[in-house]
This record gives C-alpha cells, sequence and structure tokens, in this order.
C-alpha cells in the first residue's frame, strides 16, 4: 500500500475517524489502534512478514528492559546491548546481506582456483527491514547510554517500531524523540494536521509528477544503455539525480505530513540538498534521519577511536562510514563503491578544514545567491550526480558502459527522449520545483510558509492549483518509492 | 476538528466536481456517448468516410454495421488492427467490408461471424487475420465483452452478464481524467463528432467506408526516427502486446478457432489465412523471446494445408521482403506494405 493510492487514501480516512472521533481521550486506545493499522499496512502485501517484525520487536524490548534492570553491572548490561545490537544487527545481516556473503564467498574462493558449490538460499527480505532494525539498534544504544528509560509499556514500544507512515522507508525516528510522543495526549491540533496536508500535498507533488514521470523516461535508457548517445546518458543521469530526490523526498514529506495529522512530530528527512556547495554539507541535508543516526552509533565512535591519528583518523573515520552509508542501501558491490567514492571526496574538505565550515547561504537584493555559490552548487550536484550512476547501475560493468557511454564522441549530440513532450513538460516542473524549493528554503518544507500570509481565496487557488496539475501531469501507474527495495 | 473537515471538504469536493464533470463531458472513450459508433456507422453505410474518430468501441461500431448494412458484403476481412490496412482496392469488382477491430481475440472473431450470421448476411469469403496472440489464454483482453452475447451463443456457452458498472468507475479515474481533459475543447466546441467526408487521406484517423482505416496524418507522416523510436518502444523492457505469459498455444483457444472454421466451411465460406508481419527488430525479438510465436505460425501453416486454407503473409518480416521503412511502429505495416504481403500472392486479386 503506497501513500498515493486509492487503498490508502480509504486506510487513511478510517483511521483517522477511529483515531479522533471514536478514541479522541484514550492515548492507550490510540496507540492500539496505531499499532493494528501499523501491522495491517504492513502485513497488506505479504502478511508473513509479520512475524519477523513482531519477533525483533519483541526481543529488542525485553533485551531493553534487562539492559536497565542491570544498569548497576556495567559488565552485564554491555553484554546485553551487545547481544541487542547483534540480535538486531544480526537479522538484517541475514534478511539483506546473507546471500551476499556466501556470493561474494564462492567468488574469492573460484577466483583462487578452489571450486565452491555454496548455494545461496531462498530469503525473502522483509520490506523496510533497514528502516525499523535502526530504530530498534538506536533503542537498545540509547538505553544503554542511559539517555531513555525502557519503555514498560509494549504497546507504545511496537508502535514506534512500527509506527506505518515510516516503517517501510523512514524517517528513522529516534526514541528519545518519538516515544515520548506516544505517551503524552494527542488532542487534535488543526495547525499541525493542516501543515501535514500542505507538506502531503508537497510529497504528490514531487512523487506523481516530476519522480513517475521520470521514472518513464529514464528506466527504457537504462535498458539499453549501449545504444543511447553521451548526451542523453549524461541527461539522463542529471535527471536520475532529480527522480532519486523527488521521489525519497516525496515520499518523506507525505510519511511525515500524515504524521502531523495524527499529532506527530516525525524527524526531517532533507534539508533542500541540491542547494549544497560540497559533499559534506549534502551529507549534512540528503537522508537526514540516516546520515545522522550514522553520525552518532558509527562515525563518532570511529571519530574518538582514531583521534590520535589527526586527519587521517577523521579521514578514516568518514570513509568506514560512507562505506556503511553506501551498504546500508543493499547487498551489492556497487553501494560499497558508491559509499567509497563519497568517504573519497570528503577527503580534500577534511584537508582544507572545510568540512567544519558552516557558512550560511548569503544571497543579494534580488533574492538570488553569489555566483561562487552556484557554481559549488552544480558541482555538488554533478560530484552526486556521478556518484547516482554508480548507485543506479545493477554492476561495476554497467556503470563503466554507463560513464565510458557519457564520455564518447556522441556527448555533444542532440539528445534524444523516448516521449519529447513527456520530458520536456517534466523538465520544466523540475525548474519550477527548484525555484519553489530555494524560495522555501527557509521553512520545514518548501510550501510550508509559502501562501500562509494570502487571503483564503488566494490561498485555495494555490492548492487547487497543485492539486489539478497533479491530476492533469501526474503519472498514474503507481511506480513504488525507490527506496521501499532498501 | 470541524473547521478541519470543513476545509478538506472543501478542497475536495470542488476537485471531486471537476473530475466527474470533466470525465463525463470530455469522456475521452466515449463511454457516456451513447449514439457514437452509430454516428459513424451511419456514415459508413452512406457510403462515405468517416473522419476525427478516436476512442470508440469497435466492436460495437461491427455490429452497428453489420446489423444496418442493406446488402451482405461478398468478402470481409476479420482481424485485428494489423488486419485494418486490407481495403476494398484489393477486390475492386466486388463488394467488401472489413470487420477487423484493434486487439481481436478468438472470442472476437467468433462473435462477428456470428454477428453475420445472424443477420443472415454471411459473405461468400473471409479473410482472417491471425494473430500469435488470438492462441494466448493468459492475454486478459476483455474488450470483446462489447458483443460478448454473439461469442456466447456460437459457442453455446452461458451468457455472462457485461458489467456495465464498470464504466462508472471510470468517471473516478484519473488517468481517464488525463484523456478526457484533451476532448474537453472539442466536446465544448461541438466539433467531437465524427465527420463525414469523400477523401481518404485526412489529418485525423479515418474509417473509411469499406471499414478499412487510415491513420492520421501523425502516423502518416512520421519521420522513420520517430517510428524507430516507437518500434524500440514496442519491445522495452516489460511484456510485449498481446505475449504477457504466452506459455503454450491454448488448447482452448485453438479447438475454438477450427470450430469456428469448420462452421464457416459447413456455410460454403471462402477461407484465407492473412499473417501480418512485424517490424523485423520485432521479430527477432519474438523468435528470442517468445518462440510460440513461430510456433503458431508453423502450426497455422500445418492447418492450413491439411484443410487447403490459403495463407498470405508471414509473422517474419523477411519472408515478406519489408525491412523497418515498411511500418507505422513494431506491429502495424503501411498500406504499401501490405500491399506487398498481399500481391506477393495474386490469387487473392
Amino acid at each position: 500500500m503506497i501513500f498515493n493510492s486509492l487503498s490508502f487514501l480509504i486506510f487513511f480516512s478510517t483511521i483517522f475517524f477511529l483515531y479522533y472521533f471514536v478514541f479522541k481521550e484514550n492515548t492507550k486506545i490510540q496507540n492500539w489502534l496505531l499499532l493494528l493499522s501499523s501491522y495491517f499496512f504492513y502485513g497488506y502485501v505479504n502478511w508473513r512478514i509479520i512475524p519477523i517484525l513482531l519477533v525483533s520487536t519483541a526481543l529488542i524490548y525485553f533485551t531493553g528492559i534487562a539492559i536497565h534492570s542491570t544498569k548497576e553491572d556495567i559488565k552485564k548490561s554491555s553484554w546485553l546491548a551487545t547481544i541487542g545490537v547483534l540480535l538486531g544487527a544480526g537479522s538484517l545481516v541475514y534478511f539483506k546481506y546473507f546471500n551476499f556473503f556466501i556470493d561474494s564467498f564462492s567468488l574469492v574462493l573460484n577466483s583462487i582456483g578452489l571450486q565452491s558449490n555454496i548455494g545461496t538460499f531462498n530469503i525473502i527480505m522483509p520490506l523496510g527491514i533497514s528502516f525499523f532494525t535502526f530504530k530498534l539498534i538506536s533503542y537498545i544504544i540509547e538505553v544503554h547510554r542511559g539517555k531513555i528509560e525502557p519503555t514498560i509499556d509494549f504497546v507504545v514500544f511496537a508502535t514506534y517500531i512500527a509506527f506505518f507512515p515510516t516503517i517501510m522507508s523512514g524517517p528513522i525516528d529516534r526514541p528519545n524523540n518519538f516515544i515520548p510522543q506516544l505517551v503524552r495526549k494527542r488532542p487534535f491540533n488543526f495547525d499541525l494536521a493542516a501543515d501535514g496536508c500542505r507538506q502531503i500535498l508537497w510529497g504528490l507533488f514531487q512523487k506523481i509528477i516530476i519522480a513517475d514521470n521520470l521514472a518513464g523516461i529514464i528506466n527504457g535508457v537504462w535498458g539499453d544503455i549501449p545504444e543511447q548517445s553521451g548526451s542523453t546518458l549524461f541527461i539522463m543521469a542529471i535527471l536520475y539525480s532529480f527522480q532519486m530526490y523527488t521521489d525519497f523526498s516525496g515520499y518523506s514529506h507525505m510519511a511525515i505530513g500524515v504524521g502531523k495529522i495524527l499529532g506527530f512530530h516525525i524527524t526531517k528527512n532533507f534539508n533542500y540538498p541540491y542547494f549544497s556547495r560540497n559533499v559534506a554539507e549534502f551529507w549534512r541535508n540528503w537522508h537526514i534521519s540516516l546520515t545522522s543516526w550514522l553520525t552518532d552509533y558509527i562515525f563518532m565512535p570511529l571519530n574518538i577511536k582514531f583521534r590520535n591519528l589527526g586527519n587521517l583518523g577523521i579521514i578514516l573515520a568518514i570513509i568506514i562510514n560512507m562505506i556503511v552509508v553506501g551498504f546500508w542501501h543493499g547487498a551489492n558491490w556497487t553501494f560499497v563503491v558508491f559509499g567509497l567514492y563519497h568517504g573519497l571526496l570528503f577527503i580534500p574538505l577534511i584537508l582544507t578544514g572545510a568540512i567544519f565550515k558552516k557558512k550560511k547561504l548569503k544571497v543579494n537584493t534580488y533574492g538570488a545567491p553569489s555566483a561562487s555559490d552556484v557554481l559549488k552548487m552544480i558541482g555538488t550536484f554533478l560530484l552526486v550526480t556521478f556518484g547516482l550512476i554508480i548507485f543506479r547501475s545493477e554492476n561495476m560493468n554497467q556503470f563503466f558502459t554507463y560513464v565510458s557511454g557519457i564520455f564518447s564522441n556522441s556527448l555533444f549530440t542532440v539528445p534524444s527522449f523516448p516521449d519529447l513532450y513527456v520530458a520536456s513538460i517534466t523538465i520544466l516542473f523540475i525548474i519550477i520545483f527548484m525555484l519553489i524549493e530555494w524560495m522555501g528554503r527557509e521553512s520545514d518544507f518548501a510550501i510550508a510558509k509559502i501562501g500562509k500570509s494570502w487571503n483564503t481565496p488566494r490561498r485555495y487557488a494555490m492548492y487547487y492549483a497543485i492539486i489539478i496539475l497533479i491530476m492533469y501531469f501526474g503519472n498514474f501507474d503507481q511506480n513504488q518509492f525507490i527506496y521501499f527495495q532498501f | 476538528m470541524r473547521n478541519f473537515i470543513y476545509k478538506i471538504v472543501a478542497v475536495t469536493l470542488p476537485v471531486l466536481g471537476l473530475l466527474l464533470g470533466v470525465n463525463y463531458f470530455g469522456d475521452a472513450a466515449r463511454l457516456f456517448d451513447d449514439d457514437y459508433e452509430k454516428k459513424i456507422a451511419t456514415i459508413i453505410l452512406d457510403g462515405k468516410n468517416a473522419t476525427n474518430v478516436a476512442n470508440y468501441d469497435d466492436r460495437i461500431l461491427q455490429k452497428e454495421i453489420i446489423t444496418d448494412a442493406n446488402q451482405k458484403p461478398a468478402v470481409i476481412v476479420i482481424g485485428g488492427s494489423r488486419a485494418m490496412q486490407i481495403n476494398s482496392a484489393f477486390f475492386p469488382d466486388t463488394s467488401f467490408q472489413n470487420n477487423s477491430v484493434s486487439g481481436a481475440s478468438i472470442e472476437d472473431l467468433i462473435s462477428i461471424y456470428q454477428l453475420y450470421k445472424d443477420n443472415n448476411k454471411l459473405p461468400k469469403k473471409i479473410l482472417i487475420g491471425v494473430e500469435p496472440w488470438t492462441f494466448n489464454d493468459n492475454r486478459g483482453d476483455k474488450r470483446w465483452e462489447s458483443i460478448g452475447e454473439s461469442y456466447y451463443k456460437f459457442s453455446g456457452k452461458e451468457i455472462q452478464q457485461k458489467k456495465t458498472k464498470e464504466k462508472y468507475k471510470e468517471l473516478f479515474s484519473i488517468s481517464y481524467f488525463q484523456n478526457s481533459v484533451k476532448f474537453l475543447p472539442k466536446v465544448l466546441l461541438g466539433k467531437s463528432d465524427p465527420e463525414p467526408t469523400m477523401n481518404r487521406d485526412n489529418r485525423l484517423l479515418t474509417k473509411l467506408s469499406d471499414g478499412s482505416l487510415v491513420y492520421g496524418t501523425a502516423m502518416r507522416d512520421a519521420t522513420q526516427v520517430n517510428i524507430d523510436s516507437k518500434i524500440n518502444a514496442y519491445i522495452s523492457p516489460g511484456p510485449v502486446y498481446g505475449l504477457e505469459n504466452f506459455n503454450s498455444i491454448s488448447d482452448i483457444k485453438w479447438k475454438e478457432f477450427e470450430s469456428v472454421i469448420i462452421d464457416m466451411h459447413k456455410n460454403n465460406i471462402a477461407i484465407e489465412f492473412v499473417l501480418s508481419p512485424f517490424a523485423p527488430v520485432v521479430y527477432k525479438c519474438l523468435q528470442k523471446d517468445y518462440p510460440l510465436v513461430l510456433k503458431v505460425e508453423d502450426r497455422l501453416r500445418v492447418y492450413s494445408a491439411q484443410n487447403n486454407i490459403k495463407i498470405y503473409g508471414s509473422f517474419d518480416p523477411i519472408k515478406c521482403k519489408l525491412d523497418k521503412t515498411f511500418f507505422y511502429d513494431g506491429m502495424h505495416v503501411k498500406q504499401e506494405g501490405i500491399i506487398k504481403v498481399i500481391k506477393a500472392n495474386d490469387s487473392l486479386l
């Protein structure tokens, strides 16, 4: 069930009615409703994956209590925390990476002349496992660090893990942010709900008009790379960067918007990453809930461990961190290379100290950025785009075919599009989208404040215009969200 | 809370109204204009060509034409869109009607034949445009249900009621909205009805008085680059049109095919098969990914030899000496291509 579907509309309307009209005074029953609806949502496609979620949740729930009860005995508590983390990480490794490791191991054995007959297993990867596993692990670590008390109420804990707007593709909320929200009363908040509606609308615009139309243009090209001109491959790489962004950011906006209607503040996931002026800034603004998670639990401990090595220590910590970022996306060497590539991009920033500088964007009297900032943004965008070619490739051969295709004699020919009309309209919408993003870059999401001070008819006209644009130009073939596969 | 609900309703209701209004009045597929096919049929039966036609129900149109025609044709063509280019020019001294419908299935072939039977207008000769997907059980195309009662009558099966409520679902469809918006200006300007003309080649799609089809200028004058792109799109990732899950030649459909041929023979009708070629690149793809297409042709050749039925053409463009310039897209042959296919065998003329 995806957000931009009729089935979700019916599902969510039912929950909304029960949540606010039937159970409005009772937080406990509201939580039960959220838990049951989250499990229904999760098991809607394949109910067989529900036990995996339930068992993982229960194990971590009890481990959390056990860690707290042994907090006086640091050794025991640490052991329990290690077991908890291993339980979470183990399930992720098993379901997501087990076959990859077997394949890679076989490959190594074969490459040194040893015959390997190790077969892979038929393992079905539960949807959203990378997201809810990270929630489970952060819960254990936070309890162990004493930052939060373990949750005694199993319904609260299970709802935090399975919360339906975020279970499939995040944002990955931290327990200290989300669990308190489940415990307190959540009366209907008009401003928050209205804000949520606007954010959903903005997410739909990104997903249906830009990402899904781009999917139709790009997928065909990736299926037939050798036949494409260099210019076509170059344009498609750029368009893929926008598809990736609008697809995932669109999803995140919808998830956060749905959460707001139910009275929750979900962690922000994107902060206008394509206005970043270097790669470090980009990663501070892209998939924020993942990168901050990894910063806290991977980068910081490594950085402390390597602190005696100076810049080399930071470089090592960053590279390992970025490889984990890449590998988190999937069991494929392309993701490892993607992470390594981004890690390497940090080196000049570390050596020049630019990584530590957080300069605010300055604009001129017309609201435009300076020429040097624009150049930096374009440069960063192109570096990110190059990385996304690795990310999108099925294997490194495909990546090399793609890149050598770009840098061929046909780079300066006229690019061809499978459907010029759709491509032109979508590119126009990307330009409009980026302008709106620029105008609204100080807000949580681009249209959060646009039109708020307008009179009602003018404001409603804007909403109607967005809805009609979505209806007319949107692609309703219901392309799944890219991040569902991770 | 009440304020929130009011505002949601205030935003939703006009949008819903717009959706319903555009879908009903724009009505891209003419679902809510019950007379549309009759208007086309009236023009055709009046001996004129009908242009400015789009998204009509092929099956209903054939029913109207067969039922209302004053005379019975001597030669008819029953097939899919790939047989629609066969026109009366090939049969200059005899009455001719092309009753092909797009995406024809075995049920369509049977239904149209049965319509002729029911109206006592059986012709002397029937050209059947046979398609590989005629024998694909997993195609899932239900368009034949528009004239399904004729199929059930021929097969002796119990009549399944057509789901007439299905079309009302389209009122709420956003995809339908996107198409209907494009038709709305024509509807508002009163230019949505089919227009009679004596011209053969028109700007928009034209159904000729003999039932054959002439594409509009966009299709006729497309550049080779554009055509190549359509050909590539035809075999782009995903199942090829009509051949999804084509795992075996369906015994049921083959038997139905045989039974209609036997019935035609019983009624002293001469039968000939026409196999329309695919574009060269597409055929290569079919050879590799859909070998059953080749088996269908082989089986048809064996069957036609056993039953003394002539076959014109082949799914293989090389056998018909057609290169990619003879195609509108991956599967539709231009008029010049059809002439080459048919003229290769003089007995048809």
